[in-house]
């Protein structure tokens, strides 16, 4: 299983067709906006976002509740779980 | 008297360009008067409900209540755009006039100068 953690809509744009069924996904920093109109679409249904990152940027409240909300420690724990990390920036 | 149009295209916390933009704006309230036009992800940048607790960054959005105290009163957004994002004016933190985009065309001309950031 792959990690990926997009941090701007630019990079969802570039990469995400390359999210695997069984990876998980983490947005981040800006990427949190990859989430605000709800029409994410990737291969994976394991999203989760950063939740510090989200309420930043006023998004808490309008992402959808089907996406795990992800704490600095479960960030971590995700990074453990995954055979390989994939940062796109 | 000059008049002066901010174009603000940045979403707020990722970079500092964002408040730079809002400092410059302020900035320039005090010599002439100044226009804001948010565009793209620039309209993030008034979202409401932004708490910085978490992320030790500042929450600048707060200043935007003061842009009527500036004398800063016109602020403008691209109306297509908010509705691109899901969003609607009320979920700004001021209020701002959403335009379609011939009368954003006639802003640039209407203007002195036009500063982006």
């Amino acid at each position: 299983m792959v990690l990926h953690t997009f941090n701007s809509i630019r990079a969802l744009g570039v990469s995400g067709s390359l999210v695997q069924e069984q990876d998980h996904v983490l947005f981040i920093e800006d990427g949190v906006y990859c989430l605000l109109d709800g029409s994410l679409k990737l291969a994976s249904s394991n999203i989760h976002v950063l939740q510090p990152d989200a309420d930043t940027r006023g998004l808490s409240g309008r992402i959808s509740p089907e996406i795990q909300r992800a704490d600095y420690k479960d960030f971590v724990q995700l990074c453990c779980d995954a055979d390989s990390v994939c940062n796109w920036f | 008297m000059k008049t002066l149009l901010f174009v603000n295209t940045r979403p707020p916390h990722g970079s500092v360009k964002a408040q730079e933009g809002l400092d410059a704006l302020l900035m320039g309230s005090a010599f002439a008067e100044c226009s804001a036009l948010y565009l793209g992800d620039g309209i993030l940048q008034l979202l409401d409900g932004q708490d910085t607790t978490q992320t030790d960054q500042k929450n600048f959005s707060l200043t935007f209540g003061a842009l009527r105290d500036y004398g800063v009163d016109q602020v403008f957004c691209s109306k297509t755009q908010l509705d691109d994002k899901g969003l609607e004016p009320s979920d700004l933190v001021i209020n701002v006039a959403a335009l379609a985009d011939r009368d954003i065309a006639a802003l640039f001309s209407s203007h002195d100068v036009v500063l982006n950031f």
